[in-house]
């Protein structure tokens, strides 16, 4: 992520960072996942870093990486430049109020028997002491998050789901993290509910200077609220840099198919886009493709894209790319995926 | 109270009310939020229905289980009984009468005289006294001490778990009746001893109860909360785990109590529980049997008796408060989605009641085009609430031709789901029933058919896409035979044919290696795998017309292409969808003809571009602009505010007046009519003179 350079250090950072899970079965059918195999990201203060990819691609498992909720088979994790890798027990526990989490569903991030409050006040533990500083604290977030603290005394179950995720994003800030990681935040929400939580972590983050990892498989709201994306694909980065650019500018096969993917709500737009349909699933992370990872399901693969795994390229708009495309070939050389005119497996 | 509203988490009525949220300064909230919540009451069904297990909602459903409520005042009257025993007996339990050994019952002696002439009924009421007090004292033991084990041994998982498991494993592997008569013979005959045996014959059985509720709970989302909040394992365990699996506990507790009361009598029986004088039931039923066997039989009766209704008083109030808790149910963080299935369950329960008289029919169009699949005319659904019947869906007319694709779109709430439910009457019922209305599809009335006629039509005809494919899928049979069993129920063709059209079909919905799949059960399947395994169910008869609510909500994008290609595919093998969806974008990628719900009306029906290039409503015109600032970069505000009103609460005149900027007073008052022009309708005042705006 080449982000402006700043005095501070990142938020947050992982180092190529590896989660490997050994599944047993009997002697020599043991197979080892690699949900993600050497990722490395940074997100500075006050910016968003967009996280995309299908469902298995590993962004889930690099963010509770990054939030130090699971620990990476290798790699480091630094939060505002300090090596936290190693950190554990009590200390690990203080540690991980520097970073907080935002769920998909809010209604399974509460326990359905606590009331707000008491959600709430578990939150501001550390804090607040007593029960009442507790509690205006607690209110106070709930104003800041745009509900009324009449609701603290309501259980989960009595609120809608975006007053749910306004009360899980107070949650989040009552630990004063450094870091807020959103996973799939609005994806369960009501377009209109969608468009005032994207507002409201918007004008969270300029209050605050929150960084927020945003981890979505929609690029169309990823790009409302991030300054920087990168893309996954079976545990792997393929594509990071500056959201601008790589929405415009996509030069991995994989992100142009994601883009081309979320249909946007204006038929005659729509209708003319180039559609990129993937075949098939993102493949077992046990047993991934040899070379480049998403050659299985590139409509543009070519032989050698069996035989390596593809060399990073950098383009001048500060994009990343692992693409063969880019080097052998050689046809694009940081030109977009875009500008390859003959798709050879696209509808129109 | 989140009942008929839906699955998604943020799919339900009240969501709306967020626009407006976010344009008021920090702090202040203009909602009402009584309203926001209230937004749909579940027929018969409060708020506190689905609540904590001390709430109030619990007890009331306690009480309607008239089992449950005579098993707990036996209960009651036993402890009463045994409590104040002293008072409620005219004789001493150990008073010996040997003149009048054997006696019947009488006005001093209500249950007769044991051998001794002893007072059967107060050696009853005493004997209550040791057998339920062995009772209740081995059941609390064994959870003082398996509540704590449990709770860790599940929390901390790995090689601890792995330690306890396997000497719960040893505690459970010896036969119950036989571990305890080992300890009583150990430490000595006697109650307490008994109790002591007893709960740690018990104590097994919970400690792997509790230890497989903690495990469950720990993977909540909640909890992983908690530990990200660095809130300590002993709290997390404490405040959040705990609660969770106490209803839980509850149950096995009274079911225990049963087997518990059992046990002491057993162990008295042996002559190692209670001992001499002071009488316990099992005592009393062993004297009885040795003295009195051929001659007094009455004497057996008397103690079996007690002990029989006991146990089953024990077993009723289990399963009450079972029933009650929602234990068995699914977990607490699903229980909020009872009301989609409960509706949708309806694919067995189907609504029977009597349509009233089928409209006039309006047919103000005159558009009868021949090649007309499905037409919905004047279609009314009604639930039953506890205020009475109100209305969810009001006069929905639809019209569906062969090979079109018509959406049917609007905020959770808005009546889309009951509709596309009550065209295969699937509804419900109760609470919810079609008042008024018809339903043709290729000429035939669905409502009036027979419904083994109309079951032929379903599945075959007419497929269907629900949300939530696990509860939809059969989860002990394999999904390939599944979709091979529907191929076979309306067609008369070998089972392999069937098993290669529905590997066919898996390919197709873009399921890689289908032969593999064919062979998992649901559960083997992800959440995108096992909604595509649905639509193959839906589409591997060839129907001519797909109801799809929702059908691709949740899948990746990527995916979710693949499905949209697929179903225009179909659509040019002349196969007709009704898509019910809130997602704009899908709708402008895949159909050909949009209608627009609000508040259980369709308010504008238009061809696709038309409606999205010039909306002539304006609560369409507030969902273009919000599905637009959801997606664009450009930091544009939502247009609609406040919220879709309540069930049975929707204002007079135009529904959509309260949070429509352009209303006049004619829309406070005059529900506005239907209007065609052009193709298209809106059901709106003001159309004719508004120039709204589309997307550009």
């Amino acid at each position: 992520m080449n982000a402006p350079a700043y005095a501070a250090p990142p938020a947050a950072e992982i180092i190529d960072a590896q989660v490997h899970y050994t599944r047993r079965g009997w002697p020599g059918r043991t197979a080892t996942v690699r949900a993600v195999d050497g990722v490395s990201l940074s997100i500075m203060p006050a910016r968003t870093l967009g996280l995309v990819g299908e469902s298995g691609s590993g962004k889930s498992t690099a963010a509770r990486v990054l939030l130090r909720l699971l620990e990476p088979t290798s790699g480091r994790v630094l939060l505002n430049g300090h090596d936290v890798t190693a950190v554990h027990g009590r200390e690990l526990r203080a540690l991980r109020r520097q970073t907080q989490m935002v769920f998909q569903d809010p209604y399974s991030s509460f326990d359905p028997l606590a009331s707000l409050a008491d959600s709430l006040s578990e939150a501001l533990r550390g804090r607040a002491e007593r029960g009442a500083e507790r509690l205006a604290a607690a209110a106070e977030l709930m104003a800041q998050v745009g509900l009324s603290p009449s609701l603290l005394s309501r259980h989960p179950r009595e609120l809608s789901g975006g007053q749910l995720q306004r009360a899980a994003i107070a949650r989040a800030l009552a630990a004063a993290p450094s870091l807020v990681a959103l996973d799939e935040p609005v994806s369960s929400l009501d377009v209109s509910t969608q468009a005032q939580i994207v507002s409201l972590l918007h004008s969270l983050q300029a209050q605050t200077g929150l960084a927020y990892l945003f981890i979505s498989h929609d690029l169309s709201v990823v790009r409302r609220l991030s300054h920087d994306v990168a893309v996954l694909y079976l545990g792997r980065v393929v594509e990071s840099g500056p959201v601008s650019a790589v929405y415009e500018r996509p030069r991995h096969p994989y992100t142009a198919a994601l883009l081309s993917a979320v249909p946007i709500p204006d038929p005659a737009r729509q209708r003319s886009r180039p559609r990129i349909v993937l075949q098939g699933d993102i493949p077992s992370p046990s047993n991934p493709p040899s070379g480049c990872r998403f050659r299985t399901r590139c409509p543009w693969a070519m032989p050698v894209c069996a035989q390596t795994d593809p060399p990073a390229t950098t383009t001048e708009d500060g994009v990343t790319t692992y693409c063969h495309l880019h080097s052998d070939g050689p046809r694009l050389a940081g030109e977009s995926v875009l500008t390859l005119g003959d798709r050879p497996d696209t509808t129109a | 109270m989140r009942d008929l509203t839906a699955p998604r988490a943020g799919d339900d009525v009240a969501s709306v009310s967020e626009a407006l949220i976010g344009e008021v300064p920090v702090g202040e909230v203009p909602v009402d939020e009584g309203q926001a919540t209230a937004a749909f009451v579940q027929p018969g069904q409060g708020a506190d229905e689905e609540a904590s297990p001390a709430s109030a909602g619990t007890w009331r459903r306690l009480a309607r289980q008239r089992g449950a409520v005579v098993a707990a005042g036996w209960l009651l009257l036993l402890v009463l009984a045994a409590t104040l025993a002293p008072w409620v007996t005219l004789h001493a339990p150990a008073a010996q009468d040997l003149l009048h050994s054997f006696g019947g019952p009488s006005a001093s002696h209500w249950l007769g005289t044991d051998d001794l002439g002893r007072d059967v009924f107060s050696r009853l009421v005493y004997g209550a006294r040791s057998s339920l007090q062995v009772s209740f004292e081995s059941v609390a033991l064994a959870l003082v001490l398996a509540i704590p084990v449990g709770l860790f041994a599940g929390y901390r998982g790995g090689q601890v778990d792995n330690i306890v498991m396997r000497f719960v494993d040893g505690g459970m592997s010896v036969p119950p009746l036989v571990l305890a008569l080992a300890v009583v013979a150990a430490l000595g005959p006697g109650a307490n001893n008994a109790s002591l045996a007893l709960a740690i014959v018990f104590m097994p059985a919970f400690t792997r109860l509790i230890r497989g509720q903690t495990l469950a709970v720990k993977e909540e989302t909640f909890v992983e909360a908690s530990r990200s909040l660095g809130t300590p394992p002993v709290l997390i365990v404490a405040r959040r785990v705990f609660p969770n699996v106490v209803s839980t506990i509850i149950v096995q507790a009274s079911l225990t109590l049963g087997g518990a009361l059992l046990a002491e009598a057993a162990l008295s029986f042996v002559g190692l529980g209670a001992q001499p004088p002071s009488p316990s039931w099992g005592s009393m039923l062993q004297q009885a049997y040795s003295t009195g066997l051929f001659t007094h039989a009455w004497s057996l009766v008397v103690p079996g008796a007690a002990i029989a209704a006991g146990v089953l008083a024990f077993n009723t109030l289990g399963d009450g408060l079972a029933a009650a808790l929602g234990v068995g149910r699914p977990s607490n963080g699903r229980r909020r989605r009872w009301g989609k299935s409960r509706l949708s369950r309806g694919l067995t329960r189907v609504d029977r009641g009597p349509v009233t008289a089928p409209p006039a029919p309006r047919s103000p169009d005159g558009d009868t085009s021949r090649d007309t699949l499905l037409s919905v005319e004047g279609l009314r659904v009604v639930l039953d609430t506890s205020a009475g019947p109100v209305p969810a869906v009001e006069d929905v007319s639809l019209r569906i031709g062969e090979g079109e694709i018509v959406a049917l779109v609007g905020e959770s709430g808005s009546g889309k789901s009951l509709t596309s439910m009550a065209i295969m009457r699937l509804l419900a019922s109760p609470p919810a029933a079609v008042a008024a209305g018809q339903v043709t599809f290729a000429g035939q009335d669905l409502l009036s058919m027979d419904l083994g006629e109309l079951r032929r039509i379903r599945g075959r005809d007419i497929g269907m896409v629900f949300q939530d494919p696990m509860s939809s899928l059969n989860p002990s049979i394999r999904v390939g035979e599944q979709i091979a069993e529907a191929v076979r129920l309306h067609e008369r063709v070998a089972r392999r044919t069937a098993r290669e059209r529905a590997v066919q079909m898996l390919v197709e919905v873009g399921i890689a290696d289908p032969a593999a799949r064919m062979r998992c059960y649901p559960h083997e399947l992800s959440g995108g795998m096992r909604q595509r395994v649905m639509i193959a169910m839906a589409l591997v008869c060839g129907p001519r017309l797909l109801i799809a609510d929702e059908p691709t909500t949740g899948l990746d994008v990527t995916v979710q292409a693949q499905i949209l290609e697929l179903l225009r595919r179909l659509r040019r093998e002349r196969m007709a969808v009704l898509f019910v969806t809130h997602d704009l974008g899908v709708v402008a990628d895949l159909c050909d003809r949009v209608a627009v719900m609000y508040a259980g009306q369709i308010v504008e029906e238009a061809p696709i571009d038309d409606l999205f290039a010039r909306p002539r409503h304006p609560y369409t015109e507030g969902l273009l602009r919000a599905s637009r600032s959801a997606q664009d970069a450009i930091g544009e505000s939502a247009a609609i505010t406040g919220s879709v009103p309540a069930l049975g609460r929707r204002p007079a005149g135009c529904h959509f007046h309260p949070r429509c900027q352009y209303a006049i007073d004619l829309c406070r008052t005059v529900d506005p009519p239907l209007v065609r022009e052009s193709g298209r309708y809106e059901r709106c005042h003001r159309a004719a003179e508004l120039t709204l705006r589309g997307v550009a």
